[in-house]
């Protein structure tokens, strides 16, 4: 049971994109891809097996904690190069939003020091979370009737304030 | 490469580190001297490294964020112990990587640009959200204070406000001939909104 | 061709990471340093250094041991100017930890202390703490504060936990308490009427020309008098009983305190009378007894007994709990005024009244434990019902003779 609450803690109320303002930029333009199943499927890869791999990795680290951020750098890049490689056709556009997601990086940070159910749990509730803002912030954005904005909004500063509301609903959780 | 593109590539660390005026401070500095630092390097290196650029400039840029968290974590302690995780996050910063191949003015440029549009977040986040500056109270703001500013949400709409600030006067997102950026969030017909 | 030159260039930046890491490591080993030793600065801003003579986290290289848990570290000023002492309690209302840190000097007096973390709901006020500077391990001149009882006791229990380290370890000398607050700190232990679970006089100082200071208790079950070297409890049933600094029952003349006490218990009440009719019939016998705890009145019909006993409740307000207890010394039944008080406030607990009553019949002073006490989210009512069942069978016991 505990389970379940950490999940929905960690997938709603400390939400990377909303909650923590991790992987803003993807998280509004991955809605935008053409084929959104293969994006949340490479996503779900991605999360995973970046997950999975500094779970392992971050500990036997410890020694070079300055190597750290290099060290995880090269797997998310390698991570996405892989996941695009073998689930689309090298889209180059879709891997660099796998590759620079902040989110994936800061979940890498996060899994130190947890046992291996709980960090599994985060990385999936890190995941189910990601999608969820995803779907979140398209669904808002395309209901924004842009004649009513202000010029200066147009674009993406009202999908940033969209974005800040949604995240002020999240935060009346804490 | 217009202000408002720059906050929103770098929007993980603007929206997190600026809660405070020396945290956005501390963020700013670290995001330009990452951008300075990696463009000079990766110019220099340009020649060698043809072929596997994302590599070699992922390598570059994570070195140089290390390198910057590391100084700044020795010589801000009080700012950084805030900010570390939004600090590690400019590795994967996408403002980054759009100019590692460019020339050292415009990357100079966006970092300022970064600094300066990141204080502002940062003072008004400050000032309306716990009441003072810098650690400094302000007794007056300090008893009416907006918690939802203090938080990433508070976060997110200062930065939409301060976005909206810096438009230029066609009201346009971007006036994007970023080869990079195109590359990232061009639509099907080409365009960046 | 690819990989191995990005394979020295991730070789060539490990190796200038090396090095910056090599120059910042020691700084930043020395900011957190510093930073740990903020509090301590604040406390004490004259002090040129500190020696750790206990760390709760390094005990090995700790020159004292046996310490009570609220003490957490203990420094000595190196420049003789005292010692700086670092508490955190959890026995306040939230039971979340309040941590603060003192500065004693070398008389054994408190210089200073500073709050540094605070999550009682209720606040104290910023002054309380100032309160205690200039008092010596005696704490004699300090109160609790009205309405943030428990905050405050749990402050003031481990400033004595800190001053009983450094007197126990002969670091500083003990403050002499006066006769009458040794008195009042004896109360807890020989008369629980006048104090709530937790151990904090629950009572009203009334002045009486013959006393230093009397207390009646607010649940009516006894008056403390203080006379002295000496104190008297005088409890609803009339029996008096004196102890000494010690808490050592002694002889003496109690009639003064026992014709005073009369105009502040008031007895067997008319109610009490009528409660007892309905248990027990018509004729019953009223009882004394020699216990001075929260049982207010004892009655007794053909070997059965019937105890009214005011236990403290939410809030310190004393609820009526009524025993009838068996011949063998069972409960054949307990009920009480109220079980829940204000039951519209507090939604977290669950309880069925019936089923929680049915759960003390049968039970003796040797069959009960503390667990059929308990409403589950509800601690005050579990407390009120611990304390009501343990002083029915303290006076049951005293009546047989055991």
């Amino acid at each position: 049971m505990s389970y379940i609450s950490a999940f929905l803690t960690a997938a709603v109320v400390n939400n990377y994109v909303l909650a923590k303002g991790f992987g803003f930029t993807t998280s509004l333009r991955g809605s935008k891809n053409k084929d959104f199943k293969k994006f949340v499927l490479c996503l779900f890869v991605d999360f995973m097996a970046v997950g999975l791999i500094a779970y392992v990795v971050n500990p036997l680290m410890a020694n070079f904690a300055y190597l750290n951020l290099m060290v995880l750098a090269v797997i998310v890049a390698l991570v996405s190069y892989a996941t695009d490689k073998f689930v689309n056709k090298t889209d180059y556009n879709l891997f660099l939003f796998l590759c620079l997601n902040t989110a994936v990086f800061a979940l890498a940070l996060n899994v130190n020091g947890l046992e291996f159910v709980d960090a599994l749990v985060q990385i999936l509730a890190a995941f189910a979370g990601f999608v969820l803002a995803t779907l979140l912030l398209a669904g808002v954005a395309s209901r924004i009737r842009m004649k009513y904005v202000p010029k200066a909004f147009h674009g993406l500063p009202i999908q940033v304030l969209a974005a800040g509301i949604i995240s002020l609903a999240l935060y009346a959780f804490k | 490469m217009n202000t408002v593109m720059i906050l929103f590539l770098g929007a993980s660390i603007a929206v997190g580190a600026s809660a405070t005026v020396m945290g956005a401070l501390c963020a700013g500095i670290a995001m330009l001297a990452t951008l300075v630092l990696s463009n000079v390097i990766l110019n220099a290196l340009k020649k060698v490294f043809a072929d596997c650029k994302f590599g070699a400039t992922l390598i570059v840029v994570a070195g140089v964020t290390s390198l910057v968290t590391m100084l700044l974590h020795a010589f801000m302690p009080g700012a950084y112990a805030g900010i570390s995780v939004y600090l590690s996050c400019l590795c994967v910063n996408l403002l980054v990587y759009a100019n590692a191949e460019k020339d050292l003015k415009s990357a100079l440029t966006a970092g300022v640009k970064f600094l300066i549009a990141v204080l502002i977040v940062g003072v008004v986040r400050e000032l309306f959200g716990a009441g003072a500056l810098a650690g400094v109270k302000v007794d007056f703001l300090a008893k009416h204070t907006i918690n939802a500013l203090n938080a990433p949400a508070g976060g997110f709409m200062v930065l939409a406000f301060v976005m909206a600030l810096f438009r230029n006067k066609e009201g346009q997102a971007c006036m994007c001939k970023d080869e990079f950026i195109k590359s990232v969030f061009a639509n099907k017909k080409g365009e960046v909104e | 061709m690819k990989v191995i030159k990005q394979l020295v260039l991730f070789v060539v930046f490990a190796g200038i990471l090396f090095g910056v890491n090599a120059f910042t490591a020691p700084i930043i080993a020395n900011n957190e340093a510093g930073a740990a030793l903020g509090p301590l600065k604040e406390v004490m801003p004259d002090a040129s250094g500190f020696e750790t003579i206990y760390d709760v986290n390094d005990l090995e290289n700790s020159t004292i041991s046996d310490v009570p848990t609220t003490v957490k570290q203990i420094y000595a000023e190196t420049s003789g100017l005292g010692y700086i002492v670092r508490l955190s309690t959890t026995e306040g209302y939230t039971h979340e930890a309040m941590e603060f840190t003192v500065a004693i000097d070398t008389e054994g007096k408190i210089s200073n202390v500073l709050l540094t973390a605070y999550p009682e709901t209720k606040d104290f006020g910023a002054d309380y703490p100032s309160t205690y500077i200039g008092q010596d391990s005696a704490l004699a001149d300090v109160q609790l504060v009205a309405g943030v009882t428990f905050s405050s006791s749990a402050f003031k229990n481990a400033v004595n936990d800190g001053f009983e380290t450094l007197v126990a370890n002969d670091v500083i000398k003990a403050g002499v308490k006066s006769n009458d607050q040794l008195l009042t700190e004896l109360i807890p232990s020989v008369a629980t009427g006048l104090v709530n679970e937790s151990g904090v006089l629950q009572a009203e100082e009334i002045a009486v020309d013959f006393a230093d200071k009397a207390y009646v208790a607010l649940n009516g079950s006894n008056v403390a008098y203080i006379m002295g070297d000496k104190m008297t409890i005088v409890n609803n049933t009339g029996v008096a009983t004196t102890y000494d600094v010690e808490g050592n029952v002694v002889e003496a003349d109690a009639s003064k305190c026992l014709a005073d006490a009369a105009n502040h218990l008031a007895g067997a009440s008319k109610k009490d009378n009528k409660k007892a009719a309905k248990e027990l019939g018509e004729t019953y016998n009223t009882l004394t007894l020699n216990t001075h705890n929260s049982v207010t009145a004892a009655f007794e019909a053909n070997g059965t007994y019937f105890f009214i006993v005011k236990p403290y409740h939410f809030n310190n307000e004393p609820v009526g709990y009524y025993y009838t207890v068996n011949a063998d010394g069972s409960i054949a039944k307990m009920s009480a005024d109220e079980l829940i008080l204000e039951a519209d406030f507090f939604t977290a607990y669950t309880l069925d009244e019936a089923a929680y009553k049915e759960g003390f019949v049968g039970v003796t002073a040797d069959t009960y434990s503390d667990d059929l006490a308990l409403i589950a989210g509800a601690s005050f009512s579990s407390s009120a019902g611990r304390v009501a069942t343990r002083d029915v069978f303290e006076a049951y016991a005293s009546l047989k003779g055991e």
